[in-house]
């Protein structure tokens, strides 16, 4: 086991190598630059503008930046952003909490909506109620998480008695838990809602074949209430795949939340990595991506680990 | 290997049917309508799924037939009108009638579904049969090379992507054409896991190493036994995936980087017109959301449909 | 000669200014800038709405009084000398116009006022290094200049009136060469070392003047400047190559900041300390969420800033500012036409402020190459561009018809439509049949099919909407527009500088100026830097030089009216219309009497105080 867990994250420093160089290229392939960017409309002085190149480091070969920037990271040194010369990495201090947070509480909510209502729909399978909870599910990841985000924020506004918006400005969890709470509560639901559909699918076919099988039939038989049967037994079985589904939706959670911040105001990762994708601010994106597929290719190696201790018969070699 | 087989046990249809030489038998004695009315009473959110689907498709290929305009005209006068004999679904803020925009935004949601899951399901295929079946180092690599896809922020692909091939000044119409490979591109990671997995499966069974002794080739051996067991699970993923690529469109373009007007794609009425009216018309937003959460509701209904049918081990319990 | 002493508002106030003034309370831009939602950067102030009544003309009326005084001069004299009784009464500070006229009503100090600022974060503390809108702006509530905008009731917010900000008075030599600034002698550095509070020094001016012309891209600003001197610690002395009538709007502009010495040469930049001269002190800057500033006690305008605070908040969507404005928890935002519809249904206690956006939506293309080059056709686009469905389709009906100058600067546009306008008015009105004559004139009774560029992700959506529009107008006078879209980065490297191949037809949009001269040099000159269409006519660039040596400001206003009479015959660029720009205001700020440019941070948020805020 120690074997394999070894072999696949020492495999993981080329697939990160491999993901941040094409990263860095493509986003170097992308019209125009910081520069452009930063000149904006003034930009007519092609020598004022070499000259700014230059000092960025942006004449310099592809191969060259790249290495540089591996050497930073390897140091630590996430760079200095190309707008405006701030250390990267303090940044990224500040919104990778922020995204955290609401992911966590996303995956929250999809998992208080998505397993009542998938072992629900499983038990009453092909009734009514069966077909409303799986319409119920696929309403949920069909409808488009911004306009149930715009309809969130200008409902409440609105409302004649008392009108609510979240907080604007961010505070932390612990500085300030209560408004932290109150802004995150409302993107935390509709994240979840989002997620819960497929979820909730899983979880009820996951559910279907538990309960046929053999040992199911043998606790019924031996008198447990149906309740047991269906916790105590099929649940825990059926958990498995699920949590595979969790890795697969980790990426969706990060480029998904974009839309969330935006509305709700969050200085999140999503925002930030868009942001800095059309300032053309190469080191901040190249190191959100590092962020990102370093967290997704440690989790699913984390979920393929927990799937071995919770279901003995799987075994590495 | 063995404990990638069972990990896949656990996932409902990435295994293929054990029993499918039976099947094709008795299949064939059955007539095609039979079939239909009988998964309709057995399956009838499926059914109704599948209903859905035939319309929306029928909807993209006869719009030019059906759509009372054109989708790109309207007067300014005639803007924001509410439902009437003349506009079914009402105007929009430029004075265009929504009934046909919707009705050519079908078509390019249908496109952009449809190439989406082409690109990805077809590279996915051919990617994880050959991965899956020949093994080895190949193999190795290129299970870290999808890991490390699959990694990828698919915000930065789908923007980098279609910024970069819409850069050398495209016109809308290729604009679709882009954001379908692009989608597909990002769905190809996840289903070559399935495929790959799939073929492994079935790569040691008895009957692959009797064809291999009686003399097929590779290539026989792939179109022959390992292709059929693909599809069934295939199937299954493409149709839940058109209508993720749908909904992938529409954040695309809420994004600004959808597909190009005038040509109307849901995704992109809803991010642009209909947020911006919003609190004075929602009907600009609600008629191409509705429209979404139609397509992806009738295709992944279909989809649950097909498998609890195709999938054999569900079907002791319907 | 005329010298500006402190305390004397340069203009007229008229009665009728006055009212039409205060019926058309000037709104915040603010949003302007932040009118497109999803749209990472709109240079753009937002649409407002317009106020439909307030024609042009009327609102002409105080801005024509504020600019015939504002420049300097000899015929001018006798109008300041004028002004000054009513001036004077106005203007007790001159940065404190409070209700001149009207009962004086005592600003009632503290609070924390709450304004939605930005879509997006500003990308640069240090306005020299990053000459966008958003750092800017973002310098105008931290640094002052020699002279600013002015700002109070009865000003519009299109007035742009340069006013004495950090300079108290100055003279212009009678050749228009030389122009002496004075300093104020209460004029400090804010309070935080390593300025800790020192006087600002004419050094100072003269510092960065210099370097502006090194670090600054847009350099060029001050070639006119032959030479800039510091006589005495409060005296500067700026000599030009020729005499420049736009000069003290070159000054007032938000483009010489007064930066901080001692901050840049230990720092290297005013990125990491932000010590400025103007009415708000830095505080702190939490990205992607607000900036927050703290008001300056040692301000020269003693007694303002009103409120201790200052949120200016980044909210991306317009539908999160919407639904904060009602639940009262922003004081002020723009809003966009179809939300200000909304808004006045369900909150009547908001207050609107509704002004003419001062920007441009044009057509240009190279006029040296064919078809363009050939004037029937560029005429028959102008027939064939349908303003007045532009302005129902983007700005709720409400709308103002640009010239060449933009309907913006009230005090030079010429109404296209007025009779003043001549013969070339006919271009400003729709035509279809004209349209396909003209074309069919210049050889395309077929029609014309040409490729078409513009950029969607920057300008907002209304610019976005105006695309579609346009090209299905385009369409009914047999022009079929073959859309490119083009990403900005792209568009603003290369189409906007004039890189594109010929026969193209481009829809882009300018910057906002507070001078004509600006529209005209840059974009009608060979030598200008925004020169997209590559124009070159003799008749037009003698026009255009002749207008910036015109120091008498009547005499000026009539070239630069003959210039658009000319323009609108040539039709070097189709000018689209432009709609209203609208601020919303709670009821309890008081004293909001919007600036529309960029640096209105330090020129009319300072006057606003609270009454009756929870």
């Amino acid at each position: 086991m120690q074997r394999y867990i070894l072999r696949r994250l020492l495999l993981t420093i080329p697939a990160l190598f491999g993901v941040t160089l094409i990263v860095s290229a493509m986003v170097r392939l992308l019209p125009g630059d910081a520069v452009t960017i930063m000149l904006g409309d003034y930009g007519q002085y092609a020598k004022d503008a070499d000259d700014l190149r230059a000092k960025l480091g942006l004449s310099q070969p592809f191969q060259v930046q790249y290495v540089k920037w591996i050497g930073g990271i390897a140091h630590g040194d996430f760079g200095q952003s190309l707008r405006d010369r701030t250390p990267i990495a303090h940044e990224l201090a500040i919104r990778l909490p922020v995204t955290f947070e609401l992911g966590l509480l996303g995956l929250i909510v999809s998992l208080l909506i998505a397993i009542p209502l998938g072992v629900y729909s499983a038990v009453r399978q092909d009734t009514l109620s069966d077909y409303l909870a799986r319409s119920a599910a696929i309403a949920m990841l069909a409808i488009p998480g911004f306009w149930l985000a715009i309809l969130a924020i200008t409902v409440p506004s609105i409302w004649p008695w008392h009108k609510w918006t979240p907080p604007l400005r961010y505070a932390r969890l612990q500085d300030n838990p209560s408004a932290n709470l109150k802004q995150m509560i409302l993107p935390a639901i509709i994240l979840g809602i989002g997620l819960s559909g497929s979820i909730m699918r899983l979880t009820r076919a996951q559910m279907l074949e538990v309960l046929r099988q053999d040992y199911i039939r043998t606790s019924r038989a031996k008198g447990l209430g149906e309740r047991a049967v269906i916790y105590r037994h099929a649940l825990r079985n059926a958990i498995v795949p699920i949590v595979t589904l969790l890795g697969l939706n980790m990426a969706v959670l990060i480029s998904g939340t974009v839309v969330l911040e935006s509305i709700f105001v969050l200085p999140g990762m999503g925002r930030y990595l868009l942001d800095s994708l059309n300032s053309r601010d190469y080191p901040a994106v190249q190191a959100v991506v590092l962020l990102f597929a370093t967290v997704i290719i440690v989790f699913n190696l984390v979920v393929d680990l927990l799937y071995a201790w919770l279901d003995p018969r799987i075994r590495y070699s | 290997m063995r404990s990638e087989q069972t990990k896949l046990a656990t996932i409902p249809g990435a295994l293929p049917a054990q029993a499918s030489g039976r099947d094709q038998a008795t299949s064939q004695r059955v007539r095609p309508f039979a079939v239909l009315w009988r998964f309709a009473r057995n399956k009838p959110l499926g059914a109704v799924g599948g209903i859905i689907v035939l319309i929306m498709m029928l909807t993209a290929i006869f719009a030019q037939q059906i759509a009372p305009y054109a989708y790109d005209a309207g007067k300014g006068a005639d803007r924001l009108q509410g439902p009437s004999l003349h506009h079914l679904l009402g105007t929009d803020n430029l004075g265009r009638d929504m009934f046909s925009r919707i009705i050519f935004g079908a078509r390019v949601s249908i496109e952009v579904g449809f190439g989406a899951v082409l690109v990805g399901t077809g590279l996915a295929t051919i990617l994880g049969v050959l991965s899956g079946y020949f093994g080895g180092l190949f193999d190795l690599l290129f299970q870290r090379l999808i890991d490390a896809w699959i990694a990828f922020p698919a915000l930065v692909l789908l923007a980098c992507l279609v910024t970069i091939m819409t850069s050398k000044k495209t016109s809308s119409t290729s604009s679709i054409i882009i954001v379908a490979i692009v989608i597909g591109l990002i769905v190809a990671g996840g289903s070559t896991r399935v495929v790959r997995s799939v073929v492994i499966s079935i790569r040691d069974m008895p009957y692959m190493e009797s064809a291999r002794c009686v003399g097929c080739n590779h290539l026989r051996i792939i179109l022959r036994y390992v292709l059929p067991n693909v599809i069934a699970p295939i199937i299954i993923l493409a149709t839940v995936q058109l209508g993720g690529a749908i909904l992938a469109e529409s954040t695309l373009s809420f994004l600004g980087f959808g597909v190009k007007p005038p040509m109307p794609a849901w995704g992109s009425m809803l991010a642009t017109s209909g947020q911006q009216f919003f609190l004075r018309a929602p009907s600009l937003a609600i008629w191409p959301g509705l429209a979404i959460s139609l397509a992806v509701f009738g295709f992944n209904m279909l989809g649950d449909a097909l498998r609890d049918v195709l999938d054999p081990r569900l079907r002791g319990s319907r | 000669m005329t010298t500006l002493s402190a305390g004397q508002t340069p203009y007229r106030l008229t009665r009728r200014a006055f009212l039409t003034a205060a019926g058309v309370s000037a709104a915040a831009a603010i949003l302007a800038a932040c009118g497109g939602s999803t749209a990472t950067d709109t240079p753009k102030p937002a649409a407002g709405t317009t106020a439909p009544s307030a024609a042009a003309p009327t609102t002409a009326a105080p801005t024509t009084a504020a600019a015939a005084t504002a420049s300097t001069g000899s015929s001018p004299a006798a109008a300041a000398s004028a002004a000054p009784s009513a001036a004077a009464t106005s203007a007790v500070n001159a940065a404190n116009p409070t209700a001149s006229g009207a009962a004086a009503v005592q600003p009632k100090p503290g609070g924390t006022l709450v304004i939605r600022w930005w879509t997006g974060d500003p990308p640069d503390l240090d306005p020299y290094l990053n000459v966008t809108f958003r750092a800017q702006e973002f310098a105008g509530f931290f640094y002052s200049r020699l002279l600013k905008y002015n700002s109070g009731p009865g000003v519009g917010p299109n007035s742009f009136s340069p006013v004495p900000d950090l300079a108290e008075k100055y003279d212009v030599s009678k050749d228009g060469l030389t122009y002496t600034f004075t300093l104020r002698a209460n004029a400090k550095w804010q309070n935080k070392p390593p300025m800790s509070g020192r006087a600002v020094t004419a050094d100072d001016v003269v510092w960065s003047f210099n370097r502006f012309k090194q670090v600054s891209p847009n350099k060029n600003y001050f070639d006119i400047v032959k030479d800039v001197k510091a006589t005495d610690p409060r005296t500067v002395v700026f000599t030009l190559n020729n005499a420049f009538a736009p000069f003290e709007n070159s000054i007032a502009a938000p483009v010489l900041w007064i930066m901080p010495k001692e901050v840049i040469e230990a720092d290297g930049d005013a990125r990491k300390r932000v010590i400025g001269s103007g009415p708000w002190i830095f505080d702190k800057f939490d990205k992607g969420v607000q900036v927050v500033a703290k008001k300056n006690p040692d301000y020269y305008f003693a007694g303002t800033p009103y409120v201790d605070e200052l949120d200016l908040l980044i909210i991306p969507t317009d539908a999160t500012a919407i639904a904060n404005l009602r639940a009262k928890q922003i004081d002020i935002t723009g809003v966009s036409q179809s939300d200000r519809k909304a808004l006045v249904a369900s909150n009547p206690e908001i207050v609107m402020t509704d002004f003419p956006q001062n920007l441009l939506f044009f057509m240009y293309w190279r006029v040296g190459a064919p078809p363009f080059n050939d004037i029937r056709v560029r005429q028959a686009v102008s027939l064939a561009l349908d303003r007045d469905e532009l302005i129902t389709v983007l700005y709720e009906g409400k709308g103002y018809i640009n010239n060449t100058i933009p309907a913006g600067l009230e005090s030079w546009w010429l109404d296209p439509r007025g009779a003043d306008m001549g013969p070339s008015a006919k271009y400003y009105k729709r035509d279809v049949d004209a349209a396909k004559k003209l074309l069919a004139d210049a050889g395309f009774a077929g029609g014309l099919k040409v490729p078409f560029i513009s950029t969607q992700n920057a300008y907002g959506d209304t610019f976005n909407a105006s695309i579609e529009t346009v090209i299905k107008q385009m369409k009914d006078a047999g022009i079929q527009l073959n859309f490119q879209p083009q990403d900005y980065a792209a568009y603003i490297g290369s189409t906007f500088l004039g890189k594109f191949d010929p026969g193209t037809m481009v829809w882009g949009l300018e910057t906002p100026f507070q001078e004509p001269h600006d529209y005209l040099f840059n974009m009608y000159h060979p030598k200008g830097v925004r020169n997209h269409a590559g124009v070159n006519d003799p008749k037009l660039t003698d026009m255009v030089e002749k207008q910036a040596v015109a120091l008498d400001k009547g005499a000026r206003k009539q070239m630069i009216f003959d210039i658009q009479r000319y323009t609108g015959e040539q039709q070097y660029y189709v000018i689209g219309p432009i709609g209203p720009t609208t601020i919303a205001t709670q009821p309890w700020v008081k004293n909001f009497n919007y600036e529309s440019d960029y640096a209105r941070g330090g020129e009319y948020v300072p006057k606003i105080y609270l009454d009756g805020k929870k």
